[in-house]
């Protein structure tokens, strides 16, 4: 009873959209244009509650928001293309050990060697670890099955179907609906009437209260890795013979599962299973009723934002999420890097300039332009600093905002020139990042990265590559300064507004608003309890981070003299918040030293090309090492090497009596979860 | 301790690697497609059979000699190069041929500079236009050069970058005496500096209006400007009420909402009328949808802008939904094995159109096996398709340039050579097309699937020219 109690919200739901679907049918006529769009929206839900399932199922027992859950998808794919096509083994054969053998062990294998060691960690350094095992996953697949060549496989019970209210329904597909109503089945069962699942579900609230109940929680984390793996390798089976074995197509795919999984808070199959089915049916009714605008620019729009569903859909579900719960202390993982004085990020952006001027001298104007690329990277990764080091808060839309820049200069500094150009973008991106956090200030964490995340890909589908945003073909001209039209010059300017802008946010962090973001990160219940306005001080960071994103833009437009949509695509993103995260995340210095890794690229490619084809394989793979450290290799030379630097006992010497450190609290948070 | 260190380095400087590589695989081989139906695919079915009879009947000195004028109807408008013969290159001057007379010239050598994709997000897509550049150079270079010099050719990676495309043209500027047979999906990036610096620029084809605008700029397949509909007006003669009820679809990537509207308002132009236009997802699962509204809407005409895979994604859905337009017909994108492979027997029926002569043919077409032979045993590939194919011509028309212009190599003379070229088919290989006003030919060859191969569908020989005007006119 008490069970049927917990589950009613999902029942009355369920109820709700089996009216709704009434309601329709009777306005609509009973006509069967409707049943064959209901039909298809099942089909289409199927899909993303399988790997929505498989989310849920990682994040309930692990308190991890897995997003390599799709890149694992795609890799058990291959491997299946690999047993039947390759190695000629039968496709039952192949569907049982990929998806019972190989996938449970490889979770396994990530849980042991990855997550284990994540107990506690902030959701920063989960996020981060978890996109860097996507990057490295993408990494194996490029090498292990180039993209060149072609991976086909056949659909189960192909030649197979029925036909229903006017439909043909393949087998596949019918055994990609039965297989998402058995997955979804044993889960219910598994997790909620088993031992194993209830301590599944208590690993993740309290480790050592399992323990101490007789239960292994490091085994049950185990087993937990081992489900999730192998729902993402039944997804990526069953979808491999759909979309075909490519790489992007197969792990990006799982971003619009992430709506469902919302819509079940990450906790609950019954409502994730729900969203999936709601998300199938928005998805063909708005293709089988919106209307068709005659306008060209509403009907861009329009089939923007038909692609964009799954996300205004996960958009939707979090906004609709309740107030996270804020939290009283956090983990204090690292030393907190030494902040340099006023006089010494003045003499350090000084010597920045005049060293980049002076290493450019010694590359040919080619290797300018290469290099100009890492700086201004490295502008997009300083934009990460104050948001993501000081404040802790994770955006996955900095090159959104870098593209909003590159569009106000594009837009307005043809004809107004540079510096005014310049000054609109960093409004225009500003002004879009404090709107686009106002909804999403309740939020933290986790959820504030699914959300920035929506968003960068809500502007990639209904702006950026549309005529009224970037323009035909998707690309959008971004003029240099008159007076440094060449590559050095532009170099040299690249270093000053770094210089600059790095200036700035060292001043942030020396002042009273540095002092409010780090308490924010700290405690934001202990903030919220001393008078500070969370929600001033989230707006502001956020505004001053995307407008910082927008100068950078306008900078990485210019350098490469246009920008493209695809410059500034969500998954773009990825690498550069990997690789600011390697720089190090927490100083304007691991922000530069991110950007001349991207400077160090050509190099080596053009040096050693074979190593082009391994990139995604190494990046991911660094981070995932380093990632638990956000403070990253910045850090590791400011310790270890820095002191030796005369200038620094000089200013340690001058510095004022440091005030306290943060307090270590304990190995956990003391209050709660929220992610 | 120190290991560690060591091994961080070392990582370090493995990931500098991989940062700024676009993650947009479609867009990559959408921009392959850039432009309209011309050009040709790739190697198909038949490849291996045709390059077997290459080898027993042409060899590097078979293309001498031989007459342009394969095309019928017309295909050559009777400019300066069409009809010249490809012969062997000339020897040096007894005079000497003038030293080094341009940046990258040298008494003895030439160098050159391919601008392409070699790693992204699909490495190696572009590599053909690579391997045909150095087949063509090597082929060369065993005739004993041109004008006594040996070519070089630097392959530079615009690592599917804008910038990296720039800083590639940057580096030719200085390094090459012409880029050629280059292909790039962000080749607007280089277009600037290539034009400041004044360096000939014979890509193999290009993608983006500013490369193509670009003053130093001559293509070998010249295809941005105009649409050819000779296609498009075959089928709906042959079709009549196919073209009433047409569907076009095209994937949400910037290059191919371009290439769908540019290719809607061609079709409109000669009298096709669009019932359902429909922009899908690039990771879209389910083209059941989509299918079925067409079906609703009697729709007996269907293109689609996209990779070959997202097509025969389409197709599959067509035939599960035992749905069969009249007429489907896709851009030269779909001619390539891969395609056939994908779709199985869904292609059974499906058009494309080409440029250049269909490689099952390429055995009887002496420039084309010149090329297949030349690219065997330069790098012992098989044949590279609509990359190599018209790389290996850029790379003719390079040489082409040099011969007419004489011995003292200048870009300054290789330029006006190319503005006032209005006609090269290399050598009967491909429709001629007018280099210096950057026009492609109005000619094509209308090929069909059956039975799991491309075959010719129109015209029985040679190319069908001027069937209808080019869109827009001019």
């Amino acid at each position: 009873m008490d069970r049927l109690r917990q589950q009613r919200p999902s029942i009355l739901a369920m109820m709700g959209l089996g009216v709704s679907l009434m309601l329709w049918m009777l306005i609509d006529g009973g006509g069967n244009k409707f049943f064959t769009y209901v039909v298809l929206g099942l089909i289409t839900g199927s899909v993303y509650a399988i790997a929505g399932s498989g989310l849920v199922v990682t994040y309930t027992t692990s308190g991890i928001f897995n997003f390599a859950h799709g890149a694992i998808g795609m890799v058990m794919a291959f491997m299946f293309w690999q047993l039947t096509v390759d190695w000629g083994i039968p496709s039952w054969l192949s569907f049982i050990l990929v998806v019972f053998v190989i996938a449970p062990l490889f979770g396994a294998l990530i849980e042991r060697v990855l997550m284990r060691n994540l107990a506690g960690a902030t959701v920063v350094t989960t996020v981060v670890i978890t996109i860097g095992l996507l990057v490295m996953l993408i990494g194996v697949a490029q090498s292990a099955w180039p993209p060149s060549d072609p991976h086909l496989v056949e659909e189960f019970f192909s030649g197979t179907s029925i036909n229903l209210v006017g439909i043909s329904i393949s087998g596949h597909q019918l055994f990609s609906l039965a297989a998402a109503a058995v997955a979804a089945a044993a889960l219910y069962v598994v997790l909620n009437r088993t031992r194993v699942g209830l301590a599944m579900r208590a690993v993740v609230d309290d480790r050592n209260l399992v323990a101490l109940n007789g239960a292994r929680p490091n085994q049950v984390s185990m087993l937990a890795w081992a489900m999730g793996a192998s729902l993402a390798a039944l997804a990526g089976v069953l979808l491999a013979p759909i979309v075909q074995l490519e790489i992007f197509t197969l792990t990006l795919l799982v971003i619009n599962a992430y709506a469902a999984a919302m819509v079940g808070r990450l906790k609950s199959l019954p409502r994730t299973f729900l969203g999936a089915l709601a998300l199938g049916l928005l998805i063909e009714f708005y293709r089988g009723y919106a209307p068709s605008p005659t306008s060209e620019t509403l009907s861009q729009f329009s089939q923007g934002l038909s692609g964009s569903l799954p996300v205004v859909f996960l958009f939707l579900a979090l906004l609709f999420l309740p107030q996270a719960r804020l939290r009283v202390g956090r983990l204090v993982g690292a030393k907190a890097p030494r902040v340099p004085r006023l006089a010494e990020s003045i003499m350090g952006a000084v010597m920045l300039v005049l060293a980049t001027w002076v290493a450019s001298g010694f590359l040919t104007e080619a290797n300018q332009a290469r290099a100009g690329k890492g700086l201004a990277y490295a502008l997009v990764m300083l934009s990460l600093v104050p948001l993501t080091g000081y404040a802790a808060q994770l955006s996955l839309a900095q090159l959104t905002f870098a593209g909003l820049g590159g569009f106000a200069m594009g837009k307005f500094g043809v004809d107004w020139g540079f510096g005014p150009g310049l000054l609109i973008a960093a409004i225009i991106a500003g002004v879009a990042g404090m709107l686009f956090a106002l909804p999403a200030l309740r939020l933290q964490g986790l959820y504030l990265a699914l959300t920035t995340m929506a968003f960068a890909v809500m502007l990639d589908k209904m702006f950026f590559n549309k005529t009224y945003g970037f323009g035909f073909g998707g690309s959008i001209q971004v003029p240099r300064p008159s007076l440094f039209k060449g590559e050095q010059a532009f170099m040299v300017l690249m270093a000053v507004a770094f210089g600059v802008m790095g200036i700035m946010v060292l001043a942030i962090k020396r002042g009273p608003f540095g002092r409010r973001l780090a308490a924010m990160r700290d405690s934001p219940a202990a903030c919220a309890t001393l008078g500070l306005d969370l929600t001033r001080t989230k707006l502001a960071v956020f505004a001053l981070s995307a407008g910082m994103a927008g100068v950078a833009g306008v900078f990485f437009g210019a350098q490469q003299g246009s920008l493209g949509a695809t410059d500034v695509l969500m998954e773009q993103g990825l690498p550069v918040l990997l690789l600011a995260v390697i720089g190090g995340i927490t100083s304007v210095t691991g922000a530069l030293l991110g950007g001349l890794l991207f400077g160090l690229r050509p190099l080596l490619e053009d040096s050693a090309p074979s190593l082009a084809g391994i990139t995604y394989l190494v990046i991911g793979a660094v981070t995932v090492s380093l990632g638990r450290n956000p403070n990253g290799l910045a850090y590791f030379l400011s310790d270890r090497v820095g002191r030796y630097m005369p200038w620094r006992r000089y200013f340690d010497r001058e510095a004022p009596a440091r005030p306290p450190q943060a307090v270590d609290l304990t190995e956990r948070e003391l209050v709660g979860s929220a992610p | 301790m120190r290991f560690r260190t060591a091994a961080l380095v070392v990582a370090l400087s493995l990931v500098a690697a991989a940062c700024g590589s676009r993650l947009s695989a479609e867009d990559h081989r959408l921009a392959a497609n850039a432009g309209n139906g011309g050009g040709n695919g790739s190697s198909s079915g038949d490849a291996a059979s045709a390059e077997g009879a290459v080898d027993g009947t042409a060899g590097e000195g078979a293309a001498a000699g031989t007459d342009t004028g394969a095309a019928t109807g017309g295909a050559a408008s009777g400019a300066a190069a069409s009809g010249a013969k490809a012969g062997a290159p000339p020897a040096a001057p007894k005079g000497g041929n003038g030293g080094a007379t341009d940046v990258g010239v040298t008494p003895t050598e030439i160098t050159i500079a391919v601008l392409t994709d070699r790693t992204g997000p699909v490495p190696g897509i572009f590599e053909p236009s690579v391997r045909a550049t150095q087949a063509w150079a090597n082929y060369i270079n065993s005739q004993g050069g041109i004008f006594g010099r040996k070519i070089k050719v630097i392959p530079i990676d615009s690592k599917t970058s804008a910038a990296d495309n720039r800083a590639g043209a940057l580096q030719a500027c200085k390094q090459a005496f012409a880029v050629v047979g280059s292909m790039s999906a962000y080749d607007d990036g280089g277009a600037a500096a290539l034009a400041e610096c004044g360096i000939p620029d014979i890509s193999a084809t290009v993608v983006n209006p500013p490369r193509d605008q670009a003053a130093t700029s001559f293509p070998a397949f010249p295809n941005l400007r105009h649409y050819v509909l000779g296609s498009k007006k075959l089928l709906s003669e042959q079709n009549p009420d196919a073209s009433k009820t047409a569907a076009m679809v095209w994937l949400n990537a910037s290059v191919a909402s371009y290439n769908a509207k540019k290719n809607m308002d061609a079709a409109r132009s000669i009298g096709y009328n669009f019932v359902y236009e429909k922009q899908v997802e690039v990771v879209e699962p389910n083209y059941t949808p989509y299918v079925v509204d067409m079906k609703n809407r009697n729709v007996q005409y269907v293109s689609m802008v996209g990779d070959n895979n997202s097509i025969a994604r389409m197709l599959k859905a067509f035939k599960s939904q035992n749905f069969v337009p009249k007429v489907r017909e896709f851009d030269t994108v779909i001619y390539d094995p891969k395609f056939l492979a994908q779709a199985g027997d869904a292609a059974e029926g499906t058009y494309t159109s080409i440029t250049v002569t269909p490689l099952e043919e390429a055995a009887s077409n002496p420039e084309y096996s010149l090329y297949l032979s030349s690219l065997k045993r330069s790098s012992g590939g098989n044949p590279d398709g609509f990359f190599g194919a018209y790389a290996w011509s850029a790379s003719r028309l390079f040489q082409e340039a040099l011969q007419k212009t004489g011995p003292e190599a200048k870009r300054t003379k290789v330029l006006d050579f190319l503005k006032g070229l209005h006609s090269w088919d290399n050598h009967g290989m491909h429709a001629a097309h007018d280099i210096g006003n950057k026009k492609a030919a109005n000619c094509f060859v209308s090929l069909v699937v059956k039975g799991g191969k491309f075959t010719r569908h129109s015209p029985a020989k040679g190319f069908d020219c001027n069937r209808t005007p080019m869109f827009p006119p001019g």
